[in-house]
């Protein structure tokens, strides 16, 4: 919370309350019989109306106790812009090559990029689609970082590195390329389908982008167009045909031409027949269309299955290969605005603060209400 | 016997070693502690007097009649006996508590235990003492046991007891009937009068007057509280006179530098109203213990005896 926030504006509202409080007692006509009377000047009268404030030491007191807890409950920080001056932390790719990140062992500021920031003598993270994307990382290290650190990234300069948004950081990034770690492409297998659905079937349309999701959600990069029947062009990706109308020639008729699924009764073309769990039996009608396609199995292990290798193994429809870029491409902007530098918490000497002010304010109010009290 | 709450048997302790001797010679009861005017045969040696038949030959110097020179007499101070009065202020405003942080602790209380303490500091002494209140109500009343003076423990006992059932009166009494209240003080003593001096200059002047009239040795003790002293009320205040019911509004900022004025004003009048007469004045806070505030006034009161020569 900031003291820009509703809460905190209340918080220094009820400074007044104090305030409010002594400039209250001040109007008030306290009773007192005494013996001294006749000692008593009567002018000038009486102030009822002027604004002094009595016993001001408690009231500066009160208000300093609600100011600390106003900042207490704001979570008030301190930073230190100056904080890391001359210190480069190394932050490195878990994709890198193995022998680079051997370079790099004896950096004891040199950190995997990945989330935690493990040392680089820890193990690797894991890379792939599920992992967080290096500027993901580099964002999160840039929000723990402290101001003046210097970063150096590590790590392949291919477009598979960077997420799908460049991140905004608080400080330049000098990027230093190194190669891929075999087996760790880090590629993802892009599933490109087709839809072709007329209206009488747009329910079924709807329960096939359902499937489409449970694929995204389970780590798989589908591509998913929409066509229409009316106006079929040139499938050339695995395509889901509900439709009425016949398959059009040159679609699925052959072991190169695009995969058609669909759940119509036409035998001649092919077609991929699922069981009641989703698995794929072989090529043929499928039975139960309504279905959701398991995905499971899309993702037999060890080996693939027969889907898998239907939609994903084919040298049309694999991914392109990663295309190197150049590293400052990769650099994120700088924006020292953009991410606040680390704070550290002042709870712990507020809650000490906010214990002794209301120690004394407790004595100091007791000392004061007993000589009020008087008779 | 009944004792005041306040005079505790520690208060009583500490002023064990306490004594109260007039400050000029007495002419009173032989076989006392005070100086007397009278002299007589004695150790302490003061002047001759020719031998004249009758004389105790002890007292005769025997060195003077062995050199052959004329008998005489060697004559010493003669100590005397004296009464102790002690006058008590009851009127209301002795009802104000000392403190706030004693508001069961009355400037009554304060007085009472002082009067106790000196009235058994006389009775240590061999002197006569009694006490008599003083307010508008009682002045002209008749006497009780305890303002008729005495000596004895029995009547010490008759007098700390009526001490304990002293209530503060209404209002401080007008100067006539004052001066028919102190006629009753013996002519010669020593007279220890306890009061706020809460009043009329010409009030006060009068009862200084009274009191120092004759060959009294008078200490006047003004007891104030704390309160009074600092003037230690805050803000807008409605003060209520605990005697007339006179009310008065003021603030406690603005009304402070005058009433510390006419306070001190007011003290400084009293004081040469006592001084003047030969009497001693001192203020204290009624919060203190009775030997507290009898100690400092009583040495000093001693050095007051020794520069006139009587230690």
């Amino acid at each position: 919370m900031t003291l820009g926030w509703p809460q905190a504006l209340l918080g220094l509202l009820a400074l007044a309350l104090p305030l409010w409080i002594h400039l209250r007692r001040q109007r008030q006509i306290a009773q007192h019989v005494v013996s001294i009377t006749r000692y008593v000047d009567t002018s000038p009268p009486p102030r009822r109306w002027q604004y002094i404030i009595e016993h001001p030491g408690l009231m500066v007191l009160r208000m300093a106790l609600i100011a600390a807890v106003t900042l207490w409950l704001a979570d008030l920080r301190l930073t230190d812009p100056k904080g890391g001056a001359g210190t480069t932390w190394t932050l490195v790719s878990p994709r890198t090559h193995a022998g680079r990140v051997a370079q790099l062992a004896n950096d004891d500021r040199a950190f995997w990029l990945a989330p935690g920031r493990p040392r680089l003598s820890e193990t690797r993270p894991a890379s792939g689609p599920d992992a967080i994307t290096t500027w993901d990382a580099l964002w999160a290290a840039d929000r723990a970082a402290p101001a003046a650190v210097q970063f150096v990234v590590v790590g392949p300069a291919t477009v598979a590195e960077i997420g799908e948004c460049r991140p905004v950081l608080s400080r330049p990034v000098r990027w230093i390329d190194a190669p891929v770690e075999p087996g760790n492409t880090g590629a993802t297998p892009a599933l490109r389908l087709a839809l072709v659905a007329d209206a009488a079937r747009d329910r079924d349309a709807r329960r096939v982008l359902a499937v489409v999701d449970a694929w995204r959600d389970a780590g798989l990069n589908v591509a998913l167009t929409r066509e229409t029947p009316d106006a079929t062009p040139t499938i050339d990706r695995p395509t889901i045909w509900l439709s009425q109308q016949p398959v059009p020639a040159g679609i699925g008729t052959s072991d190169d031409a695009p995969v058609v699924i669909t759940d119509t009764a036409d035998e001649s073309a092919p077609v991929f027949r699922l069981d009641r769990n989703g698995q794929v039996l072989a090529r043929g009608r499928i039975a139960e269309g309504r279905r959701v396609l398991g995905v499971a199995g899309l993702r037999d292990d060890p080996a693939p299955g027969p889907l898998f290798e239907l939609l994903f193994e084919r040298e049309a429809w694999r991914p392109p290969p990663e295309a190197p870029i150049e590293p400052a491409f990769l650099a994120p902007a700088v924006d020292k605005t953009a991410a606040p530098p680390p704070t550290r918490s002042l709870a712990a000497p507020l809650v000490w603060l906010i214990l002794l002010l209301a120690a004394a304010e407790r004595a100091l109010a007791s000392a004061t209400l007993t000589v009020r009290s008087a008779p | 016997m009944t004792r005041p709450r306040e005079w505790t048997a520690d208060a009583r302790a500490r002023a064990r070693d306490l004594h109260w001797l007039a400050r000029r010679a007495v002419r009173g009861d032989p076989f006392g502690r005070h100086p007397g005017r009278d002299v007589g045969p004695g150790i302490e040696f003061s002047q001759y007097r020719p031998y004249e038949p009758g004389d105790d030959a002890r007292w005769l110097d025997w060195q003077r009649l062995a050199r052959g020179q004329d008998p005489l007499i060697r004559l010493a101070p003669r100590e005397a006996r004296v009464t102790v009065s002690v006058v008590l202020d009851t009127s209301g405003s002795m009802a104000e508590p000392a403190s706030v942080a004693t508001p069961d602790w009355t400037r009554m209380d304060c007085a009472r235990a002082l009067a106790a303490t000196v009235l058994a500091i006389a009775r240590r002494q061999g002197d006569a003492f009694h006490w008599l209140r003083l307010d508008a109500v009682t002045a002209g009343a008749a006497l009780s046991g305890h303002a008729t003076p005495g000596h004895s423990d029995a009547h010490l006992a008759t007098c700390v007891a009526a001490l304990s059932d002293l209530v503060p009166a209404r209002e401080w009494p007008p100067v006539h009937t004052l001066r028919d209240a102190l006629q009753r003080l013996p002519k010669a003593g020593l007279v220890l009068m306890i009061s706020d001096f809460i009043a009329d200059s010409p009030a006060t002047d009068a009862l200084a007057g009274v009191l120092s009239a004759g060959r009294r040795d008078v200490i006047a003790l003004q007891i104030l509280t704390r309160d009074e002293v600092d003037f230690g009320y805050r803000g807008n205040v409605e003060f209520v006179d605990r005697e007339t019911g006179e009310r008065r509004r003021a603030h406690s900022d603005a009304a402070r530098a005058a009433y510390l004025e006419n306070l001190a004003r007011a003290r400084r009048q009293l004081r040469r109203a006592f001084l003047r007469r030969g009497a001693a004045f001192e203020s204290v806070l009624a919060e203190q213990s009775p030997d507290d505030i009898l100690r400092p006034v009583l040495h000093a009161y001693q050095r007051a005896r020794a520069a006139r020569g009587l230690e």
